[in-house]
């Protein structure tokens, strides 16, 4: 190909244009990985991401958190309870005794 | 899946599919752009790589209005930008003077045949401040105005460089014997 009287905008416009070059095997692969993370990161209604993970994780610490709070609490009352009824117990038992 | 508005409607939704049917489309073509900004294949890889997330990740940002292929070449060219910003930014003024011959090229060739490959050794083997100011105006097409916005640097300055790329390239086109208009 002989391009004798062209200026060298023209050379370098007409032979880059539409040449290919054929990229590594590995690359789309990288470019998947990378893409998977990415993706992941960024917020979407219609995937699991980052942001859905974070929910998750917290609305489950808050479940956890509260079933403890109120499990905690219930022991609480019947512990109250029992010392309670423990109190009346003894309180007749000592009346009886007087008498 | 062939048609490209369906590729892209895919890509839209993050289908795997579509994604890589877009890739195995279009990398050949960007990797060719990528090639005559970098040193190397691995860098262009690089930029390759970098440039694909990015059309992945903004393909919403496409309007549909205008060149789909186009608008991909771009963002190579800016990731290529951004490479060249991040890599090569000290070279960037220098003076012809200052250059040196680089790779002799000998001339084997009487009758002033070339072929791409040549041309890309030739861009290859231009100083890196150069290299980017003469693929953005003489292949790429941009003004000077709008190179020197993407550059960060002064219009005279994108003109100056511009005129010694050109005079340096004048000088390896003739040692290959392929005669052109001044």
């Amino acid at each position: 190909m002989s391009m004798i009287g062209n200026n060298i905008e023209d050379i370098f416009k007409d032979n880059f244009n539409g040449f290919k070059i054929n990229p590594s095997p590995n690359i789309w692969k990288g470019i998947r990985g990378k893409l998977w993370w990415k993706e992941f990161l960024q917020f979407s209604t219609g995937s699991i991401n980052a942001y859905y993970v974070g929910a998750v994780i917290v609305g489950t610490l808050v479940t956890y958190s509260a079933v403890k709070y109120t499990g905690n609490k219930e022991i609480e009352t019947v512990e109250d309870k029992l010392t309670f009824e423990e109190q009346i117990t003894e309180n007749t038992n000592k009346t009886k005794n007087t008498y | 899946m062939s048609d490209i508005n369906d590729i892209i409607e895919g890509c839209r939704k993050k289908n795997k599919r579509a994604q890589q049917t877009l890739f195995e489309n279009y990398a050949p073509v960007l990797l060719g752009i990528c090639m005559r900004y970098v040193k190397d294949k691995s860098e262009a890889e690089d930029i390759l790589q970098e440039g694909f997330l990015k059309i992945f990740l903004n393909i919403n940002d496409f309007a549909g209005t205008g060149s789909f292929e186009n608008w991909m070449k771009k963002i190579i060219v800016n990731t290529a930008i951004t490479f060249y910003h991040r890599n090569y930014k000290h070279h960037q003024n220098v003076d012809i003077d200052d250059v040196g011959e680089g790779e002799i090229i000998t001339s084997d060739n009487p009758e002033g045949e070339y072929n791409t490959n040549e041309l890309l050794n030739l861009i290859n083997s231009m100083p890196q401040g150069y290299k980017i100011i003469f693929n953005l105006y003489a292949i790429e097409g941009y003004k000077h105005r709008e190179i020197a916005e993407m550059l960060k640097i002064d219009e005279n300055t994108s003109k100056s460089q511009y005129a010694r790329a050109r005079k340096w390239m004048q000088k390896k086109l003739e040692q290959l014997n392929i005669k052109i208009e001044v």
